[in-house]
């Protein structure tokens, strides 16, 4: 095992592809696994955070994604890519999080209270104030609170899809696995979200059309 | 409008933005560190799981072979079954009540509880015939007078006592049929 840990960092982790470490990992070689950890920590973390929508949820649904394909590794034959099956054993974890706390935190709500020191549910039906767009950086300070705010407002469909392929981390192929819909699906959901989003905010006075 | 100065390709930045912001961050450092140790939280979990389910495992083991190997009356020959029935009415006098007879077949030991009394009673039929080759309890029947409190003309009892006293019948007389001796009718 030292001797398969020493060749898999020797050498460097970009000639050993994935199924190699799986193969390694799968024959107990904790740190080949620590390697695909590595590889896959970012895409594993924030397709738990377009889930979860929290960054300490979307971690612990990282670690317990991580150990829970350790335990599983035994039964990976290979037939799809590691990452996806990874993908897809984080997405039914951060589902399953999502439903037992009941909540989706809404992020841009949340900051765009605490920043403003409001509390109201209903900014999507406040028009900005004329006084407070005199500043171009400030009206882009408050599109973008007002964007963050729309997205907790979206459709959970819409909002996994947009989320996950905004994350730069999954392709289109990923996200359809992870969402159980066919590529052409969720490239609607992600346009549809767009329109949705660009709707919302020109009914509240940005944009025009 | 101020706002309207926002055209749609700004807004497709701002959404852009706003995607990124949200979603592109990065897990807080030293996530494989924590992954790799807890690879065997999982395993220690699982000892002390073993730990905990060995001993009730065995104590489990040793109540069900006490249930299973508690030992039970001989069975009772079925043939026996209605000779005993048809003896204990005539001659036993009263029977003893359900209550009665299930406490007395119910088994000693442990097993003997309340929540075994509707199985008990359901076989006690059987077993209430105190068979003429088995132990027998204390129920009152046919075949559990004994010899000193043989009612009369019973001479069949006293072979059910357990057959001490050698069996005394009568001797069987036959006679002919004298047709005419009988009355007139038959003629």
């Amino acid at each position: 095992m030292a001797e398969s840990t020493k060749r898999v960092t020797a050498s460097v982790a970009s000639e050993v592809t994935d199924l190699d470490l799986v193969r390694l990992a799968q024959a107990g070689d904790v740190d080949a696994f620590g390697e695909l950890v590595e590889r896959n920590r970012r895409a594993v973390f924030r397709a738990a955070l377009a889930a979860v929508g929290s960054a300490t949820e979307a971690d612990d649904v990282t670690q317990e994604a991580f150990v829970t394909a350790w335990q599983k590794l035994s039964g990976f034959r290979g037939e799809s890519q590691f990452r996806t099956w990874l993908l897809s054993i984080t997405w039914r974890k951060a589902i399953d999080r999502r439903k037992s706390i009941g909540r989706w935190l809404k992020l841009a709500a949340t900051s765009s209270r605490e920043a403003n020191g409001d509390d109201r549910d209903d900014l999507i039906e406040r028009v900005p104030s004329p006084q407070r767009g005199q500043d171009t950086e400030m009206q882009s300070n408050e599109l973008q609170r007002q964007v963050r705010k729309l997205i907790g407002t979206l459709p959970r469909k819409l909002r996994d899809a947009l989320l996950l392929a905004g994350s730069g981390e999954h392709t289109y192929e990923e996200i359809g696995e992870m969402l159980g819909a066919p590529v052409g699906t969720v490239k609607w959901r992600v346009a549809e979200a767009r329109r949705v989003l660009k709707r919302k905010l020109t009914a509240v006075g940005y944009g025009n059309e | 409008m101020s706002n309207q100065r926002f055209h749609k390709s700004s807004l497709d930045d701002a959404i852009d933005n706003a995607v990124r912001e949200i979603i592109q961050i990065d897990p807080r450092p030293g996530l494989r560190r924590r992954v790799l140790s807890q690879l065997d939280a999982p395993a220690e979990s699982r000892s002390w799981i073993a730990r905990l389910l060995l001993p009730l495992g065995g104590l489990a083991c040793i109540a069900l072979a006490i249930l299973t190997l508690t030992p039970e009356r001989p069975p009772v020959p079925a043939a026996a079954v209605p000779t005993a029935t048809a003896a204990a009415a005539p001659v036993a006098g009263p029977p003893a009540s359900p209550d009665r007879a299930a406490s007395s077949v119910a088994p000693p030991g442990p097993s003997a509880s309340a929540s075994t009394t509707p199985r008990v009673s359901r076989r006690s039929r059987p077993r209430v015939n105190p068979t003429i080759f088995g132990p027998r309890g204390d129920r009152v029947s046919a075949a559990s007078v004994r010899p000193g409190t043989e009612l009369p003309g019973s001479a069949v009892s006293s072979e059910r006592t357990g057959g001490l006293p050698p069996l005394v019948l009568p001797a069987l007389i036959i006679e002919p049929l004298n047709l005419a001796a009988l009355p007139g009718r038959i003629r």
